[in-house]
């Protein structure tokens, strides 16, 4: 266990040094917020007679924190294992006495705790003291915590799988970008799932991808949740975890067989 | 005017560079900065080369042989100084320049990754012009030298080293430059190969009288190849001759290790020494003694080897005995010293 | 430049585009993944377009087809950057290897040569796709056709590329100084997302940033307006061509002034 801190310190350490890409990777999502709140606006504005199931507040709070916590969780674990895959320096790292999988999870998790100072923190502090968002700050948010440990490690599993796939194909600019968009979508990052028309709504409640951003803002700002309801929320968060991390364990073993009797 | 193929007077380029500050706000600071020093990469260098001629274009790192190279290719710009290539100024006239030479540089390759070498040779076509005949005599001429057909069809991204080398190598003669530039084009290469290389610049040299400035740190290449050679240390030239006046000049021809006894007396090998310089000044220009060896450089290429070994002979028992001539490497260090003296 | 030089380089650059599908339909399983990429970021949006119309009216008056036709304009505009200009994300790494030497040795002008290595196939697919939400929303918006129009289309797309264009490019230039650019390039190229949006949206404040500081509301807004509303915005809805030539010299003479900066050693 010890090693896998010293792993993930001296990454943190390398990751310091790109502080160019963390001032715009940053102000890239605040430039984003800007825009939900310019849209968003506009579009209320717009409503004649018209009323949605949530207030300007709620949405904008609702898209920021989706933003935040997607800021939080971009780690661009898929590009760094495809490039391993393709440099060759993944056999490297399978001599030595490390489960992969593992290995690229403290490896990123320091930038976690980077982006969570330079764009999650920021935004959340912002959206709650600055311009007073309906924010509660109670006992649920010691759920919220738990349930963004929980969404990570879903995410991560999904990055993992998307970059282990770069064995099979050269580049997988496209698998990545199409992760993030679909994820961000389905998970109500573009439009928040409660103002779904009726159809989609039922899909996306059924999808396994509602639980990466979805829930936990749920769990931040739905006054309405009881403690039954956050718990709830965190089981079906832990199910949808256990199946992807499933996934992913077997998919990285079936690959790295294949691999293994295949050659680099 | 004389039509020097290369012509280049009193040429100059200096670097500046920022003296780095440490850690973040260094950086910051960094930008603000004026606390510069120049690196004198090209201090002062003239040289005029002849159409035909194979020149090696020698020095150490740092040396400046990659700044004038790419000041010669057009690539930088010289801070004072003349340079014509082909009559045009290459920093000037980039375009132009470029239609008249080729250039290699070893282990980077100029040709398309991803498409076979044909592929490669006829986007040169295109872009240099080259009319049809042309091409396909010059197809016919690699073909006959090192039989590049079998590589036609082969992407670039699938050859050896080697291979890759001597497409590029070829690909640079495609246009019929006037001028090739090659920067260490035999580094990393197994001997089969470069022997191959060296044959195919000879060659095509010889069937198309391009003039062909090599930059190597290869000796080997320098023997094969290059008559003449241009030592450049520290910016400025320190010799632009023949290979073979720079032996004259450190009367430096052969050498023999003479292996002694081991148990003979330091004392009497010293006194050898001054004996063997002595009597026979005018072939022996240095005597080193290493532990039971005695290293001698001869002066001349002629040399009654024999007489010398009776002489040693009747001093101490000579055990063993090795020649060699000197090697092109010791020569060059010679001048790196002398200059640096 | 002559005429000649002109259709010497058309021909290369044709040479080039040829060389360099044949070079990446090697990779199919690539070729195919990217498409599928690039062609869902796209449907997403339109998706995200169409749930939000589904419960509201208009934005600001701007209707449904409307705000299509703008995102429609805006996979157009953003086309010619995909398929012609993709080389510019490569330019950090070129830079650090030292493999950017390559381009001053041959007798091509080394901004072409750069750019026109790389040709960008799965743009088609966001072309295709542009072309396809467009024409719908001009049908439903019974908007004039005619061949004047078209031309008129083409030349505001060029004009919305233009600046699209400018703005990378000089983004990618900065590498010439700084070398690891692509955070900033990503930071550019994620403002497309504003481009999709009538800027009326914005204060008056953020307005004026992004008309004349960073003028994405050229991409695709300002030049869209000359179908969608004839009376407002005259003067901003012409110069768009301006602007467009405009920042592509600056962008143009910014990137040569870089590659005489380069040493041509790398890192």
């Amino acid at each position: 266990m010890k090693k896998y801190i010293y792993i993930a310190k001296g990454f943190l350490l390398e990751r310091m040094v790109y502080r160019f890409s963390l001032f715009f990777n940053a102000l890239e999502k605040y430039l984003y917020v800007l825009l939900i709140f310019f849209l968003w606006k506009a579009i209320y504005r717009s409503l004649g007679q018209e009323s949605l199931s949530m207030d300007f507040k709620s949405t904008f709070t609702y898209l920021s924190l989706a933003t935040a916590i997607f800021g939080l969780f971009q780690t661009w674990v898929d590009w760094d294992i495809s490039q391993l895959m393709l440099s060759g320096d993944l056999s490297i790292i399978l001599t030595k006495p490390l489960d992969f999988q593992v290995y690229m999870f403290f490896k990123r998790v320091s930038w976690v705790v980077l982006n969570l100072l330079t764009i999650t923190l920021p935004i959340l502090i912002i959206l709650k003291f600055i311009l007073k968002m309906p924010i509660n700050l109670g006992i649920n948010f010691i759920f919220f915590f738990l349930s963004v440990i929980i969404s990570y490690l879903i995410y991560f599993n999904i990055d993992f799988i998307v970059g282990v796939t770069a064995f099979f194909t050269e580049t997988i600019w496209g698998l990545s970008v199409t992760k993030d968009a679909v994820i961000l979508f389905l998970s109500g990052g573009i439009v928040p799932i409660p103002l779904f028309p009726e159809n989609l709504r039922r899909i996306l409640e059924i999808l396994p991808f509602k639980t990466i951003y979805h829930m936990p803002i749920e769990v931040l700002i739905n006054r309405s949740f009881t403690i039954f309801d956050y718990l709830n929320s965190l089981i079906i968060q832990i199910f949808w975890l256990l199946v992807f991390l499933t996934l992913s364990r077997i998919y990285y073993k079936l690959t790295e067989r294949f691999i293994r009797i295949n050659g680099g | 005017m004389v039509d020097k193929v290369i012509r280049i007077n009193n040429l100059r380029k200096y670097f500046k560079v920022l003296k780095r500050r440490e850690g973040f706000w260094g950086t910051v600071k960094d930008l603000f900065s004026s606390d510069y020093f120049y690196v004198k990469a090209v201090d002062g260098i003239s040289m005029e080369i002849s159409e035909g001629e194979i020149v090696g274009f020698l020095g150490p790192n740092g040396a400046g042989k990659s700044t004038t190279i790419k000041i010669m290719t057009g690539v930088l710009e010289p801070d004072s100084g003349e340079i014509y290539i082909n009559g045009v100024i290459p920093y000037k006239d980039r375009i132009r320049n470029a239609k008249n030479i080729g250039v290699v540089f070893g282990q980077r390759t100029q040709l398309w990754w991803s498409l076979p070498l044909i592929e490669s040779f006829k986007i040169l076509k295109e872009i240099y012009e080259i009319d049809e005949k042309t091409f396909k005599e010059n197809l016919e001429l690699f073909e006959e030298i090192i039989g590049i057909e079998t590589l036609y069809k082969k992407p670039i991204r699938q050859m050896s080293l080697g291979q890759r080398v001597l497409c590029d190598i070829l690909a640079s003669f495609l246009h019929n430059p006037k001028v090739v530039f090659l920067d260490e084009p035999t580094i990393g290469l197994d001997i089969l190969i470069k022997d191959k290389v060296r044959k195919l610049i000879k060659e095509l040299n010889k069937m198309k009288k391009t003039t062909i400035l090599l930059a190597t740190h290869d000796m080997n290449d320098v023997e094969a190849l290059c008559p003449r050679i241009i030592v450049i240390d520290k910016g400025k030239i320190i010799y632009d001759g023949l290979l073979e006046d720079l032996k004259e000049r450190f009367k430096a021809y052969r050498k023999a290790k003479i292996r002694v006894g081991d148990d003979v007396d330091e004392l009497k090998l010293v006194n050898l020494r001054s004996l063997l310089l002595g009597n026979f000044n005018d072939v022996i220009s240095d005597c080193e003694i290493k532990a039971s060896f005695l290293n001698i450089s001869f002066k001349k290429q002629e040399i009654n080897l024999l007489e010398i070994l009776k002489f040693i002979n009747n001093f101490v028992p000579v055990e063993d005995i090795h020649t060699e001539d000197i090697q092109t490497e010791e020569v060059i260090k010679l001048i790196y010293e002398e200059s640096r003296k | 430049m002559g005429v000649k030089r002109l259709k010497y380089y058309v021909r290369i650059y044709f040479w080039f585009i040829a060389q360099d599908i044949k070079g990446r339909m090697q990779y199919r399983v690539d070729f195919f993944i990217s498409i599928v990429g690039m062609l869902m970021t796209n449907l997403l949006g339109l998706l995200s377009i169409y749930v939000i119309f589904r419960s509201i009216p208009n934005i600001l008056g701007w209707s449904y087809y409307e705000i299509l036709f703008i995102y429609g304009f805006s996979l157009l505009s953003l086309s010619p950057l995909q398929l012609f200009f993709d080389n510019l994300w490569n330019l950090p790494y070129y830079l650090i290897t030292g493999d950017f030497i390559k381009y001053y040795l041959k007798p091509l002008n080394i901004f072409f040569f750069y750019f026109a290595e790389v040709f960008d196939i799965k743009g088609l697919s966001q072309l295709i796709t542009g072309i396809i939400i467009l024409s719908y929303s001009w049908i439903k918006l019974n908007l004039e056709f005619n061949f004047l129009k078209l031309l008129l289309l083409i030349i505001s797309i060029l004009s919305g590329s233009l600046v699209m264009i400018s703005l990378m490019v000089i983004g990618s230039t900065v590498a010439f100084w700084v070398l690891n650019v692509t955070p900033l390039l990503n930071f550019i190229f994620r403002l497309r997302e504003y481009t999709k949006y009538p800027v009326d949206i914005f204060d008056p404040f953020f307005k004026f940033v992004f008309s004349f500081l960073i003028p994405i509301a050229f991409v695709s807004f300002y030049p869209s307006q000359i179908f969608l509303r004839h009376q407002s915005n005259k003067l901003l809805v012409f110069i768009s061509p301006f602007v467009g030539i405009f920042l592509f010299i600056v962008a143009y003479k910014f990137w040569m002034k870089g590659t005489r900066r380069y040493k041509g050693t790398g890192v």
